[in-house]
């Protein structure tokens, strides 16, 4: 079924709502030991279709994609519901065209949950025909040269993403105000970590610049200047656009404590909570989106709890979870 | 026929079709989160069909409305009385209240049911919380009901 009406779409999410993990669910999680944890995430049903059972990534990987799935099946509005499958489109398209430059078998690598399943995914490079993509990506795919840096082509096909959002966000008849703000908020958030990440690396403009999102509210060139900008003028130089303010203080605290996963923990909050915004609207997409993202947000937390458990670091939930 | 049942005529297609068309948009959108919820928990069936009846009673009502003019204008027996036209134009008015608000608030009470059926999805036990939220919405078409039968009888 491609066209779903809203009503519908949203009560199948609402329903499906319940496999998010609750919060005596993230208790027992946090205080369970590793083979504990995988124990429980099993009863939990979590990652049930995941290829490998003891392994966190195939779990949350497994997990993300049946979220997809479900947002692929019952779409009321494919314009806007495939603006959040799009990563995963861009990572599959990536894998294919690395695998090709680098002649390397990488259906392993492939998530299923993109706008574009992936037996067609395979298919159409098997025929050499793009026509099931977004424009944009189709675009990025034909200008795919086999001499590309690789860098160069996760530049091309990352830059095709927002160009894609940014087209469909632009036109009148597909605009949706909640999600153009996540996906600015987004971009922004992107091209500040990437900013910091550079600066680590004492990169330059010249390897700034194609890497930079541009769908973006802070201007490139406060961006540019984030490279040389001494570090405790970060959050003033780098804190602009629509959440500027939520921006200078969590780079205050990167500016204090210099921890970039903070930091990236810390936005990808931040972005929950601006779908999070419009969450109970029975006829929007807002439900929709937010389940997308909580269900991302929640992969990623698991990521970084099971991590915490290899290291013998872990956090406080407080500071893992979103609310 | 006289100008007056002409009007008196379009009072009561005025109750039935537009409590109508407002009790059929809210059933439609209802139904639409109902099948949403009933897709992935089928044992919740009996608790949506409730939450999905609710927007249909204006159209009842509009239909009442129209029934109750046909009946004093005596289009139902077979022997139409001859009215004048203010008496045409009065049983038109009557048939307005319970058509205008039955329009609207049916659609406002399919909006407000779907969302007690998302509600009930993710809590089957708020089901109940559910049913009187939307029940509120109807308190309005009641209430312009009970103004048209009133215009009605005073004509």
């Amino acid at each position: 079924m491609s066209e779903c009406s809203y009503p519908y779409a949203v009560s199948r999410i609402k329903v499906s709502e319940d496999t998010l993990l609750d919060q005596t669910q993230w208790n027992r999680l946090w205080e369970a030991g590793l083979d504990e944890s995988y124990r429980l995430l099993h009863e939990m049903g979590y990652g049930q279709k995941a290829k490998n059972q003891n392994d966190i990534d195939s779990l949350t990987q497994a997990n993300v994609a049946q979220a997809r799935e479900l947002i692929r099946e019952i779409s009321p509005d494919r314009n806007l519901t495939d603006l959040m499958l799009l990563e995963t489109d861009a990572h599959n398209v990536k894998a294919v065209l690395k695998g090709m430059l680098e002649d390397e078998e990488v259906n392993n690598l492939l998530l299923e949950g993109g706008s574009v399943p992936l037996p067609v995914l395979l298919e159409c490079f098997e025929k050499d025909s793009f026509d099931p993509f977004p424009e944009k990506l189709r675009e990025a795919i034909g200008k795919f040269s086999p001499d590309m840096p690789p860098r160069e082509l996760s530049a091309l096909i990352d830059d095709s993403v927002y160009q894609q959002i940014d087209s469909v966000l632009s036109n009148k008849k597909t605009s949706n105000a909640l999600l153009k703000r996540y996906f600015t908020a987004k971009a922004d958030f992107t091209n500040v970590i990437t900013v910091l990440r550079l600066r680590s690396l004492g990169w330059e403009e010249k390897q700034l610049l194609p890497l930079i999102v541009a769908d973006g509210d802070i201007p490139v060139e406060s961006l540019v200047k984030g490279l040389e900008a001494q570090e405790e003028d970060l959050p003033e130089v780098l804190g602009a656009g629509a959440y500027a303010y939520f921006l200078k203080g969590a780079l205050r605290e990167f500016v204090r404590d210099h921890d970039v996963p903070a930091l990236t923990a810390r936005l990808s909050k931040q972005e929950y909570l601006i779908v999070h915004e419009e969450y109970t609207d029975p006829f929007g997409i807002g439900p929709i989106a937010n389940y997308v993202v909580r269900k991302e947000l929640e992969a990623r937390t698991l990521r970084i709890l099971f991590a915490g458990k290899r290291s013998g670091r872990q956090l406080p939930l407080s500071e893992l979870l979103p609310d | 026929m006289s100008v007056g049942l002409v009007y008196a005529i379009a009072g009561a297609a005025i109750a039935a079709t537009f409590a109508g068309i407002g009790s059929a948009y809210g059933v439609q959108v209802a139904g639409q989160s109902a099948a949403g919820v009933a897709a992935e928990k089928p044992e919740l069936f009996g608790k949506l069909l409730v939450l999905q009846a609710l927007p249909g009673t204006q159209g009842i009502y509009g239909f009442l409305t129209a029934v109750l003019i046909m009946v004093q204008i005596g289009v139902l027996g077979g022997g139409a009385v001859d009215l004048t036209i203010e008496q045409g134009f009065s049983y038109l008015l009557a048939g307005c209240p319970i058509g205008i608000v039955g329009l609207f608030s049916g659609i406002y009470q399919g909006r407000t049911a779907a969302a007690a059926i998302q509600m009930t999805g993710k809590d089957p036990e708020a089901s109940a919380k559910g049913i009187t939220m939307t029940a509120l919405v109807e308190t309005y078409a009641i209430l312009a009901l009970l103004v048209s039968i009133l215009l009605i009888y005073g004509v």
